[in-house]
């Protein structure tokens, strides 16, 4: 039985994600190259293949570790910082997602040995190159370095549902992926969770409060606009 | 007769091994466990209040923990290394396992809904499937006793085959929460109940050393302060209190042995510690280790005639049942923006929707036999992967759109009576072993229209409740036969061994005495005769608290 997936950081693997950078198609992507073809350099560098291991099926709950090594390349992790700030801006004076360290969590699950994150490592690295070299265009600063005028005039062409250019499904779902991620990191930080509301995981003795008169009254509203009844006895 | 400490060998700690261990303890008898997994200490391993942003992926489901990285199974999953299953061609089933002291009991969703009249004696309403050699009549009382032990919050509802409890027994649920009473609003304008669920947690300290539930962190994870009912806080070190209960952990059954006279006398297993086969003896055995696991043991064993042992009727592993599954999500307006409050609660259900249309069924006018219920999902929950599903471009308007629209998700999850049919089963593969050498289950799996019928009627139930909320169905919806979950997958599996009223076409008694073989007992999952809708554990309890006690009172009498 299969449970883990390591593959290395093969030239196949590599010039697929040169090729999704260059914005080739899919099918071309996939081919296997030859081996002796030359080509381009990956702007972003060859990241590190996986290493370590998985955690198991009995980890340590009480102290965990997260068994495997960060692979992404330095330029890599500069991307997606400024990546992760376009994501997760500084709002009302809370700290940007790369202030919280979000892009160590794109990291962590891009280096992961699971057959789920490989699939996303390969679609995102592949999203990432092409953003840097969209960005770069004919000699231009590198994704990181760029205005942010630069970086939303690259972004916008695969962040908003409808408006995609041809051509660049794949960066979009990349995307889509990407934003997916360092979102729920997001809210799953302790800033992030207390602007979305979460206000759970406290003990409270005696019977569980229920709803407050605040929520009460908002359902009891959109209860009147359906015509339906506050339930009794629940 | 015997050369060792104990009278009764108890083979799992589950629910139905923990209870017969408990009842047996109780009334003095010396009892020896053997338990396939690793020992669990819930005091120390329970990673309450632990979050999500301190795990390995913040947590999130992989194929070492299925069900995310924080969730009370150790060495278990759908698949466990070196312990492969099988399924025959065209068969989908999906088997959950663990390995570890108190088994499934210490994730499981604690839902626990008596069976009623009609479920006992299904053949004897519709014609199909099998009775059982019991009424609810007479389990009735064994239900209160069970509830009353282990703790069950819920109301008398009074509605048609969902029975009331004794007096006294209940624990009072807790409140609704928003969604909750939102979806209920919606059921009784269009003619559903939906009432307080029962689940087994405590909202009262039962003066046991266990506490009421504190409105906080995840069942699945544990509960080390008790409230959420599992073995390893509550049958386990009770019945070793009495001093009577030992239990080797590591232990890998493969065998059930019989003497001369046709008795069972003990087991075999393998010490997965130093991989030595090792022998115990025993005056009488329970077998308790889960429905499947419990077929294979009996299966691999009398391997002489390979028909297995307690196998006259030929029934050990046929009417193999899950819970029928599906489920609809939906999207309310009426639930965007809403003032946050703390909507942890129990956790799990605080209110759902018992089945609703037996006289209508009994007078012809559905086109599926037997029931499901509706169990409703929605609350402000810890974030984690996939809170930022399904938004669109990035930055500010990307967050508020996540912000807005958290919490107004609601899913409804059907689970429903199966009926046994001759193509689910399980039985020995021929060539495959796992890695201790022990040959493993094959899985035969095959849904009927009965089935499907039943997933139609309740996506459609699902989608007006949806509608009637002002909602929007999100769910990609699918045809029956595509929606409905795999076998095992709603981890309900039962029916293997199943006991009726005689030894021709059933493998146990009442009692889940062995029909051949007198002093065994099967006291799992395996013995349904029929799969309600009702969620099996609480029945899995209360039928080994029942058995258990007939294996005392024979042991008193001298008939075993």
């Amino acid at each position: 039985m299969i449970r883990h997936r390591l593959p290395e950081t093969d030239r196949r693997t590599t010039l697929k994600w040169l090729l999704a950078g260059l914005g080739a198609p899919p099918v071309l992507a996939a081919c296997s190259p030859s081996p002796t073809s030359a080509g381009p350099d990956l702007l972003l560098g060859v990241p590190k293949p996986i290493s370590g291991t998985p955690y198991g099926a009995d980890p340590d709950l009480m102290n965990p570790v997260t068994p495997w090594d960060l692979t992404m390349t330095s330029a890599q992790k500069d991307l997606v910082s400024a990546l992760v700030d376009l994501v997760v801006p500084s709002m009302d004076g809370r700290p940007s997602g790369s202030a919280l360290g979000l892009q160590n969590f794109v990291n962590e699950w891009v280096s992961s040995p699971y057959e789920q994150t490989q699939a996303d490592r390969e679609n995102l690295f592949a999203m990432f190159e092409w953003l840097e070299r969209d960005v770069r265009g004919g000699g231009g600063a590198s994704f990181a370095t760029a205005s942010e005028e630069a970086q939303t005039n690259a972004l916008d062409k695969i962040a908003w549902s409808g408006r995609v250019a041809d051509g660049l499904e794949p960066q979009a779902a990349a995307f889509d992926r990407f934003r997916n991620l360092v979102v729920s990191a997001y809210f799953a930080s302790e800033p992030g969770g207390a602007w979305l509301g979460y206000i759970g995981n406290q003990p409270s003795m005696g019977d569980y409060a229920g709803p407050t008169d605040e929520a009460l009254e908002h359902l009891q509203s959109a209860l009147n606009d359906l015509g339906l009844d506050l339930p009794e006895g629940l | 007769m015997t050369d060792h400490e104990h009278d009764v060998l108890v083979i799992g700690s589950g629910a139905g091994g923990s209870m017969a261990a408990y009842v047996l303890t109780k009334a003095g008898v010396k009892v020896h466990m053997l338990e396939a997994g690793r020992n669990y200490d819930p005091a120390a391993e329970t990673p309450m209040f632990s979050e999500n942003r301190d795990a390995p992926l913040l947590g999130t489901s992989t194929p070492d923990k299925d069900f995310g990285f924080y969730n009370a199974t150790i060495d278990g999953g759908w698949d466990i290394d070196g312990e492969p299953y099988s399924a025959a061609e065209g068969s989908e089933f999906k088997w959950w396992r663990t390995r570890m002291l108190g088994g499934r009991t210490n994730h499981w969703a604690r839902n626990s809904f008596r069976m009623g009249e009609y479920d006992f004696k299904p053949k004897s309403r519709d014609g199909l499937g099998f009775d059982w050699p019991i009424s609810y009549e007479e389990l009735a009382p064994w239900y209160d006793r069970t509830e009353k032990l282990i703790g069950v919050y819920g109301v008398n509802s009074g509605l048609s085959n969902h029975p009331d409890s004794g007096a006294g027994v209940l624990q009072p649920p807790p409140k609704a929460r928003v969604p909750e009473l939102f979806a209920a609003a919606a059921a009784a304008d269009i003619g559903i109940p939906c009432v307080p669920a029962r689940r087994a947690v405590l909202t009262r300290d039962p003066g046991d050393g266990r506490s009421p539930c504190f409105w906080a962190t995840d069942c699945g994870r544990g509960c080390n302060i008790g409230a959420a009912f599992q073995t390893t806080t509550s049958l386990l070190p009770w019945a070793r209190e009495t001093g009577r209960l030992s239990i080797t952990t590591d232990a890998m059954v493969y065998e059930i042995t019989t003497g001369e006279d046709g008795h069972a006398n003990g087991a075999r297993y393998i010490d997965k510690t130093t991989g030595e086969h090792r022998f115990i003896g025993a005056r009488a055995v329970v077998l308790a280790a889960s429905a499947a696991e419990s077929a294979r043991i009996l299966l691999n064993s009398n391997a002489k005639d390979r028909g297995g042992l307690a196998n006259s009727s030929g029934q050990i592993g046929r009417n193999l049942m899950d819970t029928v599954g599906s489920g609809i999500t939906g999207q309310i307006p009426g639930l965007e923006d809403r003032p946050r409050y703390n909507e942890d609660g129990a956790m799990g259900m605080h209110v759902y929707i018992p089945f609703w249309l037996y006289e209508e069924q009994a007078a012809g006018q559905l086109d599926f036999p037997r029931g499901y219920h509706l169990e409703i999902y929605s609350q402000f929950s810890a974030p984690g992967v996939g809170w930022g599903a399904g938004l669109d471009g990035y930055g500010r308007s990307a967050l508020e759109s996540a912000r807005r629209y958290y919490g107004s998700f609601i899913h409804f999850a059907q689970r429903g009576e199966m009926i046994p049919n001759e193509n689910c089963f399980a039985e020995i593969d021929a060539e495959q072993k796992d890695k201790f050498g022990i040959p493993v289950l094959k899985f035969h799996y095959k849904h009927t229209e009965h089935e499907y019928g039943q997933v139609a009627h309740a996506q459609q139930a699902s989608i007006e409740l949806i509608e009637r909320m002002g909602g929007r169905v999100v769910s990609d919806v699918k045809a029956p036969a595509d929606a409905i979950a795999a076998g095992g997958e709603i981890i309900h599996e039962i029916g293997t061994a199943r006991m009726g009223a005689s030894a021709a076409d059933s493998v146990t008694n009442s009692y889940g005495q062995t029909w051949d073989v007198p002093n065994l007992f099967i006291l799992d999952g395996a013995i349904f005769a029929s799969k309600a809708h009702k969620n099996p554990t609480l029945s899995i309890l209360t039928l080994a608290m029942r058995g258990a006690d007939h294996l005392v009172n024979e042991m008193k009498q001298g008939t075993l």
